[in-house]
């Protein structure tokens, strides 16, 4: 859809904004932006209507190199929202939201039905807002109007400069929420600049993270968090998003060996184990290794009198797991029943080791 | 004092054909001059904001213009443009001109620049850009400085009668020149008066043409 190629921009102090760029926005997807000031991320987005020249290099939309483009005639087909949000404070809402269908001389029924329908999508009645001035509505609500106004005359790219950051958070929240669910059903490209990664991981179909004018990672919010391409993109999401993001180790990970005993041993063959280990329970295994149950040190000692009884006779079925369960059912499950040990099967029936409290905390914490 | 009204009252009597004459001349040399200062300085501010680096020398000359005496601004006019109406109009136009272009600078400059932008990225020309955005935005500013500059006119145009272009001004100076109290007071009076009405008038339109969206 939009195409950077070996495109570069060096302002007229010298600074080199952008450095030999090579960047391809998907049609319909929500590209994000970010970086630390002066990364290039503004220069970058502005280029592509033309508010801001490149120095060296061609960008594309749809294949046509956007310099043969009259840039009024480019502007008039990308929407445009700024941090500033811009409405024109001597027109009233309808007639700011209206004003680029009017500028591409619409037909007045056609634009007005529109406005109406736009308003309605961000949830301000219009029979109550059409005709009040930007003044008259909460920042919040100015945005939303700022947001339909790049919409009205449905053009296919949208570009957002840092739209939400001036926002009070409650309502830069309820906006990131409400452009995610817009951009399902209207589906357009957006180009989204921000600092904020927080807003960006969750409205972003892709993250561009830039530095010094280069994209230094470029891919979906789950990879990224996942495989930061080096420390500054590390620094950049910081520590605590990406401990938040942590995939839980696999249940492999915090399997430790279990202390097994068979079903035919003697109640007191099963206390010397448990003894010479410092257990309170062992897991009972038949011959071939299938997990049976567990036996326990307070149930034994109840009947530890009757010297008929074996093994068998007083273990105990405890819930198990499969080897495949991902660790958070495991760790709902240990909670739920109040286990302190869960045994870990393999499909076949087979014991492949046990889950303790110990193990579980031991791989999370460090 | 009861004298003085009297006398006043006698004058006004008297005089009436006169204060007419006068007050009809003074708004008619008001009105010219302020129309031809206008007409040079909004165009010339606008096209200040187009070409900033030009605007601080341009506008040094007009307050160099505000910094002559009117006295003595008249004066220069005798001997370029002679005595009369024309020289009035031209030294008075003169005259207004600085409020006007200074607000009208001014008054663009400080056009909300997020909605300069907004405007440009939604594809606005540049005439699109001043007329519908920086304008009426600038309206008021702009407005406040032709008020200002009318004041100024009424004023000075008192001076003007000295080269002979009529208006209060004539009433004022044969009063001086025969010690008639009465007959300043009814040169003065409704010159004042004028300046006033000029100013309400003045800010009674500047009130209609603001949009309602920029009313405080």
């Amino acid at each position: 859809m939009i195409r950077f190629e070996n495109v570069s921009k060096v302002y007229e102090d010298g600074f080199k904004a952008i450095d030999n760029m090579n960047l391809h926005i998907k049609k319909g997807e929500l590209l994000v932006l970010i970086g630390p000031s002066g990364c290039g991320k503004t220069t970058t987005m502005k280029m592509i209507n033309r508010l801001i020249e490149p120095t060296e290099g061609k960008i594309f939309i749809d294949n046509k190199e956007i310099s043969k483009i009259n840039p009024v005639e480019l502007r008039r087909n990308i929407g445009y929202v700024i941090q500033q949000i811009g409405l024109l404070p001597h027109m009233t809402i309808g007639e700011n939201v209206a004003l680029v269908p009017k500028l591409k001389k619409w037909d007045e029924k056609k634009y007005m039905k529109r406005v109406k329908e736009l308003l309605d999508l961000v949830g301000l009645e219009p029979n109550i807002y059409i005709n009040r001035y930007p003044a008259e509505l909460s920042g919040g609500q100015q945005q939303r109007v700022g947001v339909i106004r790049a919409l009205a005359a449905d053009p296919p790219i949208i570009l957002m400069d840092e739209p939400f950051s001036a926002l009070d958070p409650i309502s830069r929240e309820q906006l990131q929420d409400e452009l995610v669910r817009l951009q399902e059903e209207i589906n357009k490209t957006i180009v989204f600049v921000t600092h904020d990664m927080d807003e960006a991981l969750k409205i972003a179909d892709r993250i561009c993270i830039m530095k010094e004018g280069k994209i230094v990672q470029l891919d979906k919010p789950e990879k990224i968090l996942q495989n930061p391409a080096n420390d500054f993109v590390k620094n950049f999401i910081g520590e605590e998003r990406l401990e938040r993001s942590n995939v839980l180790p696999s249940i492999n990970d915090v399997l430790v060996e279990p202390m097994t005993i068979e079903p035919n041993q003697t109640l007191k063959n099963a206390v010397g184990k448990m003894r010479k280990y410092n257990m309170d329970n062992l897991i009972v295994v038949d011959m071939n290794g299938n997990y049976l149950g567990v036996v326990n040190i307070w149930d034994i000692e109840e009947k530890f009198q009757d010297n008929k009884l074996l093994v068998k006779d007083v273990m105990k079925p405890i819930p198990s797991v499969n080897e495949n369960q991902n660790l958070n059912e495991v760790i709902t499950l240990m909670r739920k029943e109040n286990l302190s040990n869960v045994p870990v099967i393999k499909d076949k029936g087979q014991l492949k080791g046990i889950i303790t409290h110990a193990s579980v905390v031991e791989k999370i914490v460090c | 004092m009861e004298k003085i009204i009297a006398s006043i009252k006698d004058i006004l009597v008297a005089r009436w054909p006169q204060i007419l004459d006068g007050t009809l001349g003074h708004i008619q040399l008001t009105l010219i001059a302020l129309f031809f200062a206008v007409l040079i300085a909004v165009p010339l501010g606008i096209f200040l904001t187009r070409h900033r680096k030009f605007a601080d020398p341009i506008i040094g000359v007009t307050s160099v213009f505000q910094t002559i005496p009117s006295l003595a601004l008249l004066g220069f006019m005798i001997p370029i443009l002679g005595i009369g109406k024309v020289p009035a109009v031209v030294a008075l136009t003169i005259y207004g001109l600085l409020p006007i272009l200074r607000n009208t600078y001014t008054g663009i400059i400080g056009v909300d620049k997020g909605v300069i932008e907004a405007g440009v990225g939604m594809g606005m020309t540049s005439r699109q850009i001043l007329f519908m955005i920086e304008i009426p935005m600038a309206l008021s500013v702009i407005m406040a400085g032709v008020r200002t500059a009318s004041v100024l006119i009424v004023g000075v145009g008192t001076l003007a009668s000295l080269i002979g272009a009529g208006g209060l001004g004539d009433l004022i100076f044969r009063g001086i020149a025969t010690a008639t109290t009465s007959l300043i007071l009814a040169g003065a009076v409704p010159a004042a008066i004028l300046a006033l009405t000029f100013d309400y008038v003045l800010k009674s339109i500047e009130f209609k043409v603001t949009p309602r969206g920029l009313k405080k």
